[in-house]
């Protein structure tokens, strides 16, 4: 019965115990039954707030304004300017990269040294724009995208722009599954191979690449 | 099973469930959300394509509640009566029968114990009564009372420990 005693005066009043004396009143195995059965029983009746779909929509909204608050440090990089357009693809900047420097080569002196240029790796949201200029090195840096964040995108959408840079043709057997939003985080590094058997890892996708073409069925 | 393709769709089709759950692990409004939170931001910046299933965001739920109990201090872990991590295992082990475990330990209260155990443990423990509130309500002594509580929770141990 002392140990009974001990154990509930424990539950009831822990601010008359410093953390040292908790721990230690816990640790004898009695006391420490008793009081986990007095918290079994007390989860048994306390009850969460009923969670109205209003309420699931707003700690969805507060869940974006935290993770876009924290993806907002990505775009400093990019001096902040940004519109609301298609993705830039990894070729294209190495493309703009191969195409600076060509056209430099050919119209400076051959003392002139060629620019330093750095890379720099970085990943985007597919729902913001990185327009080419931004590619071409106005200071000595260029950035090349390599991984591109579809969040609740269309599946339709996001094999345009799969297969725009791959340079696939892109055929529609199934309408509806076009319409399916995803979550998918596409490294643009990757064969399209591998980015296909990602997309079929997913339910109701299933997609065929055949040569340079490919199907959605 | 459901894939991995919609994170909005899986946080409005599961938030609900999740929170109850995490709210019963650790009994903070403000800490349930955030723990779901949690989980959810931690699926956004994975790289797992996997299909995510009914158990995969409970246990998820279940193991961030354990490292925030983990990460409290010890008295603010009692005074929101928060099982030892030991405990853990017997209620909540198998997320999917968490409420099944509750359920029976409100059935034991109600059903299976004698009738002046059973009102001194929902006086105390549903309805919130003092010891002394009890023993008045009653007509029995504060002693009385201490004997029915810990036989109660005697009797819920015993059964828990042999269903486990």
């Amino acid at each position: 019965m002392e140990k009974f005693l001990k154990a509930i005066e424990l539950a009831d009043h822990p601010e008359k115990f410093s953390d040292s004396e908790l721990k230690f009143l816990l640790e004898d195995p009695e006391i420490r039954e008793i009081y986990d059965t007095i918290c079994q029983v007390d989860s048994a009746f306390v009850s969460p707030k009923s969670v109205t779909v209003d309420e699931v929509n707003a700690q969805w909204s507060r869940f974006t304004l935290k993770k876009d608050a924290s993806e907002r440090k990505k775009w400093l990089l990019f001096g902040g300017s940004r519109s609301v357009a298609a993705v830039v693809v990894a070729i294209t900047s190495i493309t703009a990269l191969a195409f600076g420097i060509g056209f430099m080569s050919r119209y400076l002196s051959d003392s002139t040294p060629a620019p330093q240029m750095q890379t720099v790796e970085k990943e985007v949201f597919a729902d913001v724009t990185v327009k080419e200029t931004d590619l071409l090195p106005y200071d000595s840096t260029t950035y090349v995208v390599t991984s591109v964040i579809f969040e609740n995108e269309t599946l339709g959408k996001i094999l345009k722009d799969i297969s725009h840079h791959y340079g696939l043709s892109f055929e529609v057997v199934n309408d509806d599954a076009m319409n399916i939003r995803l979550f998918y985080r596409w490294n643009t590094a990757d064969e399209a191979a591998d980015v296909v058997r990602q997309l079929n890892s997913f339910d109701r996708i299933r997609l065929i690449l055949e040569d340079d073409i490919l199907i959605l069925k | 099973m459901t894939g991995k393709d919609n994170i909005a769709n899986l946080f409005r089709e599961n938030y609900s469930r999740l929170y109850s759950f995490a709210f019963t692990l650790l009994k903070d409004d403000a800490a349930a959300h955030d723990a779901v939170h949690d989980v959810f931001a931690d699926l956004l910046n994975s790289d797992i394509n996997i299909a995510i299933g009914n158990g995969y965001l409970m246990r998820s739920v279940r193991n961030r509640c354990l490292n925030i109990i983990r990460d409290m201090p010890i008295k603010e872990n009692v005074e929101r009566l928060v099982m030892t991590e030991s405990s853990f295992e017997s209620i909540f082990g198998n997320d999917l029968d968490y409420e099944e475990n509750l359920d029976m330990i409100r059935r034991i209260i109600r059903e299976y114990l004698p009738h002046q155990c059973s009102k001194v443990m929902l006086l105390r423990y549903e309805s919130g009564y003092s010891y002394a509130d009890i023993a008045e309500e009653l007509g029995i002594s504060k002693v009385i009372v201490y004997k029915h509580l810990k036989n109660g929770l005697d009797k819920i141990r015993a059964i828990l420990f042999r269903k486990n």
